[in-house]
C-alpha cells in the first residue's frame, strides 16, 4: 500500500491542482496540490493518485552515477 | 566492472564495520516495502552471518485487525457501498474476508486513487470510503474530504482506521524488541520529514530513513552500521532526493486540517494511545463510527501478533505454508503483498 513510484511531469492542468504525468510511457492524470513549484519535466513521487513529493533530480543521479547500470549488471 | 566494484566495495565495508562491531545485528525495517526490497533483492542471504532482518509493524495491512473488516462487512450489509484499496480484501474478519463478501454479492468496490474515487462516484450511491493507511496516505484522504465538500456531496463516508508511526514504534522500542539499528521508513518520511523521526534518537538506537531501491537498501546499511560502530545516535537520511528535513509541509498541514489523533488498535501491539487519526469532529458527519470488541479481537493460532514483534519468524508459525499461503491466507502478514510472511513464502530463501 505504501509503494511510490516516480514519474515525469508531461503537462500542468489548467487549476494547477493536477499534472498528466508519463510513467514508463503511460499518462495519467495525478492530483498535485501538495507540490509547491510544479514545473513540466519534473519528476514526482505519486502514491494513491496523488503526488507526495518532487524527486530531486540532482541526488538522484549522484546515486545513479556511483552504482553505474547497477540493476543491468546484477539483473 | 566499475559497478561491481562499487557495490562489492559497499557490501564489503558493511561487512567488515559488522566485524568490527563483533557481533550478528538485529535490524528492524519497519515498512513492509523495505522487507520486499529485502527479500527480493536476496539481502537476508548475502548478509546472513552478519544481520538479523526483523519485520516491523509499518506496513498498514499487516496491522489492521479483522475487527475493522468485520466493520465493513456490517456496513456492506446496510447496503452501502464500500471502496477499499485491493490489498484489504483478502485480510481475514472474524468471519469471512471482503473480498469472500464480494463474492456473496455485497457491493465492495476496489479503489486506487481516493481523490478520484470521490470524483468519478455515482451521485446516488451511499458509499463508505475505507480509509487505511500510514502518514504517507493520509493525505490523500484529507484530498479527497475537500473534494466531498467542494462538492458538497452528502453520500460519502469514511471509516477511518489510519495509523500514525511514532506511537507504535515508541511502544514497540521501549517494550517488545532489542534491536542494534532501524531502517525507518522512507515513504511516510517523505510527509514527516527526518524531523518526524528525531524521537527515535531518545532510544539510543541508530537508524537511517532508506529508499526502496537495492542501492538505497545498501546505502541505508552501510550508514547504519558506520552509525553503530561510531555510537551514533543521529537520523541519518539516505533517501535524500526525496525526504527533506521538515517533510512536505503542505501534506502536514492538510492532515492536521482534517485529522486528530486517537487510540488504535494494531494487530501485535495492541491498543496504542495516540496511535491513530480519526477525524476532527467538525467533519464528524462524513465519519462512520466503528464499533470494535478488543477483547476477541485475536485469531488462535495465527502468529502475526509473534512476526510482527520480531519474536518469531514467518516460518516458525505453525500455520505457515501448510495452511496460510498467499492464496489461503490465515493473518494479515501473509495476505499484504508487503507482509513479511508473503515476502517469505515468495523469495523462500531461508530454507
Amino acid at each position: 500500500m505504501c509503494l511510490g513510484y516516480p514519474a515525469k511531469v508531461v503537462e500542468i492542468l489548467e487549476d494547477g491542482k493536477k499534472a498528466i504525468v508519463d510513467y514508463l510511457g503511460l499518462k495519467k492524470t495525478i492530483n498535485v496540490s501538495l507540490i509547491k513549484e510544479l514545473a513540466v519535466g519534473d519528476y514526482l513521487l505519486i502514491h494513491s493518485g496523488v503526488a507526495i513529493e518532487k524527486i530531486d533530480e540532482k541526488e538522484a543521479e549522484e546515486i545513479e552515477k556511483l552504482f553505474g547500470e547497477v540493476r543491468d549488471a546484477n539483473s | 566492472m566499475q559497478t561491481h566494484d562499487a557495490v562489492n566495495n559497499i557490501v564489503n565495508t558493511i561487512k567488515n564495520n559488522i566485524e568490527k562491531i563483533g557481533r550478528q545485528l538485529r535490524i528492524i525495517e519497519v515498512c513492509g516495502t523495505h522487507t520486499v526490497s529485502i527479500y527480493r533483492n536476496g539481502f537476508h542471504t548475502l548478509f546472513k552471518e552478519y544481520i538479523d532482518f526483523i519485520s516491523g509493524p509499518g506496513c498498514p495491512v499487516c496491522v489492521t485487525h479483522e475487527g475493522y473488516i468485520d466493520n465493513l462487512i456490517e456496513l456492506a450489509k446496510m447496503n452501502y457501498t464500500i471502496y477499499t484499496f485491493g490489498d484489504l480484501l483478502k485480510v481475514p474478519g472474524k468471519s469471512m474476508s471482503l473480498a469472500e463478501a464480494k463474492a456473496k454479492g455485497a457491493k465492495i468496490k476496489i479503489m486506487y486513487s481516493p481523490v478520484d474515487t470521490v470524483e468519478n462516484m455515482p451521485e446516488n450511491e451511499e458509499a463508505i470510503i475505507a480509509a487505511v493507511g500510514f502518514e504517507t496516505t493520509v493525505p490523500a484522504f484529507a484530498l479527497s474530504l475537500e473534494k466531498v465538500l467542494e462538492k458538497d456531496l452528502k453520500n460519502v463516508k469514511f471509516a477511518c482506521e489510519l495509523k500514525t508511526i511514532d506511537q507504535p514504534l515508541k511502544v514497540l522500542l521501549k517494550d517488545h524488541i532489542k534491536v542494534d539499528g532501524l531502517i525507518l521508513p522512507g515513504h511516510v518520511a517523505t510527509i514527516l520529514g527526518v524531523d518526524g523521526f528525531k524521537f527515535v534518537e531518545e532510544f539510543e538506537i541508530p537508524s537511517v530513513i532508506s529508499g526502496f531501491e537495492k542501492y538505497d537498501i545498501l546505502l541505508s546499511l552501510l550508514s547504519l552500521t558506520q552509525s553503530i560502530l561510531d555510537n551514533d545516535f543521529t537520523v541519518k537520511n539516505e533517501y535524500k532526493r526525496v525526504v527533506k528535513k521538515e517533510g512536505n509541509t503542505v501534506a502536514k498541514r492538510y492532515i492536521e486540517r482534517f485529522f486528530e489523533r486517537t487510540d488504535a488498535y494494531f494487530r501485535g501491539l495492541g491498543l496504542i494511545k495516540g496511535g491513530g487519526l480519526r477525524l476532527k469532529s467538525e467533519y464528524s458527519a462524513f465519519s462512520v463510527q466503528l464499533k470494535y470488541d478488543y477483547e476477541s479481537l485475536s485469531n488462535s493460532a495465527c502468529r502475526c501478533a509473534d512476526v510482527l514483534t520480531g519474536k518469531l519468524k514467518p516460518f516458525e508459525c505453525p500455520l505457515f505454508e501448510k495452511v496460510c499461503t498467499p492464496q489461503t491466507p490465515k493473518g494479515a502478514c501473509m495476505v499484504s503483498q508487503e507482509g513479511s510472511c508473503n515476502a517469505y513464502f515468495r523469495y523462500g530463501k531461508w530454507k
